[in-house]
């Protein structure tokens, strides 16, 4: 008896009398046309011209997926991920031509929205829509996620999941928003699949933050991006460093940027200038002895 | 003998409002009539949320049919004009407020199959739903045990009720409206080992306490003559002239009324006391009285033999949802109306049960009318999910407990704007979905509030409610709930990652060094170092202080002084000094 390797079976090249039927045919989707399919969505500006030039498509593709990565405790880290998150969900409910609904899924409670509101009631000739939803276990934040990027009617959907706020023993996250367990790697990269084909089915885009370190872990996500804070700015402002750290489309034009600096107007949601006054009220450096002064 | 509950709703116009608009529990909300020349006259007021009265204070006192000036005019003296200013007075509105009280009947169906709303006579706003108990208290585990549960049942859904039961349609109403009384005389009772009644029975029962509470009250069958009398006349029902008429011959309670006869009762005051008395020692006869504007939908199916719920028969339990759903539905569309709440009645079979037990009764709410029998069976399938089931059933029934008006949409010529009113019904349909699997609570959507103090500068909203703001008196919109001279903050100056409650920080002050002006957590600025999250932060930059001083008429005020404070690596937190200890705590993430 031969064995053939792994396999039960011989494994052999097919012949080349065989020929293959088409994929037209058989509903087989070749990569070449995944890639056309792709790129034939509508792709849309995020708002922010340093992040576009750094998305492959040149900006935030309808019906994608967009993994952001802060810090090590995603949220909880400081470092401006959510919020610029939320600037760009807001840009997409803005240019939807429907209701424009952003779905915030908030495992935690810990999201705040008066820091987002002002942005989508700055203009009220736009209608949008703010939609909180809070699961309170693993299977009704998959749940709720799938639900919401297969809605049409959703612009965009916000989520923090797979949360390290679990380990702030101590730390003012009250036991029962507690995550009792995360979802194991199987589960996370099952319902991401779940996300994008739901997502694509809507036009809808899935927006997570998550923490640096499920970088190594494999991912359905169009783009994923490193978000980190840089020392600067006024009250009104943030400087953001914005690196590709993988994602389903990072390895097809290696000519891209690969990091990209941003000025962030936390204001108004949108990209702001160096230089922007907005803040009347200057920052006052804390010298590491304790005193402070006001700086010049 | 018949038991009969009554389920008595306080201030019901007012009570009504603050469930569809919690935030409405921060302010004075006045419902008023409008009179000739423009006189408006208060209905019903409440202020859910008051302020804690200083000592020798009592709260503003304001009787149904004061004007609404005279009425502002208390309020200011109890709690300061700034109280009148965000005072919210609405337009009342007796339809509505039926409406929703005979909704709030027909989810008291689990508890009873005859249930009924007041009869009032004009202009009076009924707030007392009837239920007619008789046997059916043996499935929740005896009559105090049912009071207790309607009581606590809908204090779990934002209601606030006094329950009762008694013999008679009119002791019910009496004690259900007196169960403060009730409760201190079964307490003074029990104390001094003395009863009202000579029975040992009652004595026994006062004893051990166990028939009054402050929210629920219970008269043994045949006690009510007895347990009632210390009550005051207004608890027999009557208008407001046979209570100045008996108060002026001293007449005071209901015991004194049923000490005369009730010939002289007939010949001194007009014959409605008469009928009161009888009808509250059940001398005459009271029916329950029934839902006025026609009965919602029901359908049911019962079962041949028990269906084993163990078994994989979800999809057997789909098709006879769906029909039943279908069942009720149609009527509805009919008359062009739509389900806005329906209830699921799984009866559980003899032989599962053992002894008595309710049946399992699952509750599906709707942000909007809908006539799709898909999507209504679709959430019953979502909380049946979620619902622990009884082993076997004999069958099901579905009732309607709520329709209202569904809006038909005629078909658009263009189709961007077909397909923006597609996809809005999309999202209405998304909210009842994670609404009917997460809970009404889980989802809503955030309002503004104008409080200066962080926590409660926003206001969870059911997503209906963003198209449909009602209208206030004067025409504004309803959102003076909101004190005036607070601004919202800018976006961006708040986290977006916030705790529920402050946390408290270590903050790591060095050591100052002779000669330094050094801060020390002396008031200066924020700590140069703290730790968070496991990780020590170095402080490099910090805007700030913003000072909020606020809440006085929550509790006790709150005094802060908040920095937003930039870590050497380019993190945001936002942290604020207690004034009042020098405390300091972090408030938010700007993550």
């Amino acid at each position: 008896m031969v064995t053939h390797g792994p396999f039960p079976f011989p494994l052999a090249s097919p012949s080349p009398a065989v020929s293959w039927p088409s994929a037209s045919r058989t509903g087989v989707v070749t990569g070449g046309q995944l890639q056309s399919r792709e790129t034939g969505r509508e792709t849309v500006s995020s708002g922010f011209r340093p992040l576009d030039t750094l998305l492959p498509a040149g900006g935030v593709r309808r019906g994608s997926l967009i993994e952001w990565l802060a810090g090590d405790e995603a949220a909880a880290s400081g470092t401006g991920a959510v919020t610029l998150a939320c600037a760009v969900a807001c840009r997409l409910a803005t240019l939807d031509a429907r209701v424009g609904t952003i779905v915030v899924v908030n495992r935690s409670g810990w999201f705040h929205p008066p820091a987002v509101l002002p942005w989508l009631i700055a203009d009220p000739s736009r209608r949008r829509k703010l939609l909180v939803a809070r699961p309170s276990s693993d299977d009704d934040e998959v749940w709720v996620i799938d639900q919401a990027l297969r809605c049409p009617g959703v612009a965009a959907v916000l989520a923090v999941p797979r949360s390290r706020l679990a380990t702030h023993e101590g730390h003012g996250m009250p036991a029962t928003n507690r995550p009792a367990r995360s979802h194991s790697l199987r589960q996370w990269t099952t319902a991401m699949r779940r996300w994008q084909l739901a997502a694509r089915s809507s036009g809808a885009v899935g927006l997570f933050v998550r923490p640096e370190s499920v970088r190594r872990e494999p991912s359905w996500a169009e783009t994923r991006l490193s978000v980190s804070a840089l020392p600067g700015g006024d009250a009104g402002t943030r400087r953001l460093r914005l690196s590709l750290a993988g994602g389903a489309w990072s390895a097809t034009d290696p000519d891209a940027e690969r990091s990209v600096e941003l000025t962030f107007d936390v204001t108004r949601g949108c990209e702001g200038t160096a230089s922007d006054p907005l803040s009347r009220r200057r920052p006052v450096d804390v010298v590491p002895d304790g005193a402070t002064c006001r700086a010049s | 003998m018949p038991r009969i509950m009554t389920v008595w709703l306080p201030r019901w116009p007012v009570q009504r409002r603050l469930v569809e608009r919690p935030e409405l529990r921060r302010v004075p909300v006045f419902v008023c009539r409008g009179e000739r020349r423009g006189l408006l006259r208060v209905v019903s007021w409440a202020w859910a949320e008051a302020p804690r009265m200083s000592a020798g204070r009592s709260r503003a006192r304001i009787p149904q049919g004061m004007p609404l000036a005279e009425g502002m005019g208390v309020l200011a003296l109890a709690h300061g004009s700034r109280a009148c200013h965000a005072a919210v007075v609405e337009h009342d509105d007796p339809q509505a407020d039926r409406g929703r009280l005979e909704g709030v009947a027909r989810w008291c169906r689990r508890f009873s199959p005859t249930v009924g709303v007041e009869a009032v006579q004009e202009p009076a706003t009924p707030e007392c739903i009837q239920l007619d108990v008789t046997g059916t208290a043996g499935f929740f585990g005896g009559e105090q045990r049912l009071a207790r549960t309607v009581a606590w049942t809908l204090a779990a859904r934002g209601l606030h009720a006094r329950v009762a039961i008694a013999d008679t349609p009119g002791a019910s109403w009496a004690a259900a409206h007196h169960t403060d009384l009730l409760n201190q005389a079964g307490s003074s009772a029990s104390g001094s080992r003395r009863s009202a009644s000579s029975s040992v029975h009652l004595r026994k029962s006062f004893a051990h306490g166990s028939f009054f509470r402050l929210r629920w009250a219970v008269i043994p069958q045949g006690f009510a003559a007895a347990l009632l009398a210390p009550l005051p006349v207004s608890a027999l029902r009557l208008d407001a002239g046979t209570m100045a008429a008996l108060a002026d011959l001293g007449i005071e309670s209901l015991g004194d009324i049923l000490r005369l006869s009730p010939r002289s009762l007939a010949a001194r005051f007009p014959p409605q006391l008469s009928r009161r008395r009888a009808e509250l020692l059940g001398e005459l006869a009271e029916p329950v009285p029934a839902p006025a504007d026609g009965e919602l939908p029901q359908a049911s199916q019962a079962f041949d033999f028990p269906l084993s719920l163990t078994d994989a028969v979800g999809d057997t339990i789909g098709v006879v949802l769906e029909r039943l759903v279908a069942g009720c539905v149609a009527p509805l569309s009919a008359r062009g109306e739509g389900v806005l709440a329906l209830q699921v009645r799984l009866e559980q079979s003899a032989a599962s049960r053992g002894a008595d037990a309710a049946p399992t009764v699952i509750d599906v709410g709707l942000f909007r009318p809908s006539t799709s029998v898909r999507h209504i069976a679709e959430l019953v399938q979502l909380r049946l999910s979620r619902t622990r089931l009884p082993r076997e059933i004999d069958g099901i029934t579905v009732d309607v407990v709520s329709a209202a008006t569904a809006r038909c949409r005629q078909q658009l010529l263009f189709d961007g704007e077909a397909t923006a009113a597609a996809q809005a019904l999309d999202v209405d349909l998304l909210c009842d979905r994670l609404s009917g699997r997460l809970g009404r609570m889980a989802v809503f959507e955030p309002g503004l509030v104008a409080d200066a103090q962080p926590e409660h500068a926003w206001l969870p909203r059911p997503p209906a409610e963003s198209t449909a703001m009602p209208r206030s008196v004067g025409g504004r919109q309803g959102s003076r709930a909101e004190p005036r001279g607070v601004r919202h903050a800018a976006a961006g100056l708040r986290p977006i990652w916030m705790p529920p409650r402050p946390v408290r920080l270590e903050p790591l002050w060095p050591a100052l060094a002779a000669g330094t002006a050094g801060s020390g957590g002396d008031g200066h600025g924020p700590p140069p170092r703290f730790r968070w999250g496991g990780t020590m932060h170095e402080v490099s930059r910090s805007h700030g202080p913003e000072r909020i001083e606020t809440a006085w008429w929550r509790g006790p005020i709150v005094r802060r002084d908040y920095y937003m404070v930039e870590t050497t690596t380019g993190a945001r937190f936002w942290l604020f000094r207690r004034l009042r200890d020098g405390g300091w705590f972090l408030h938010g993430v700007f993550a």
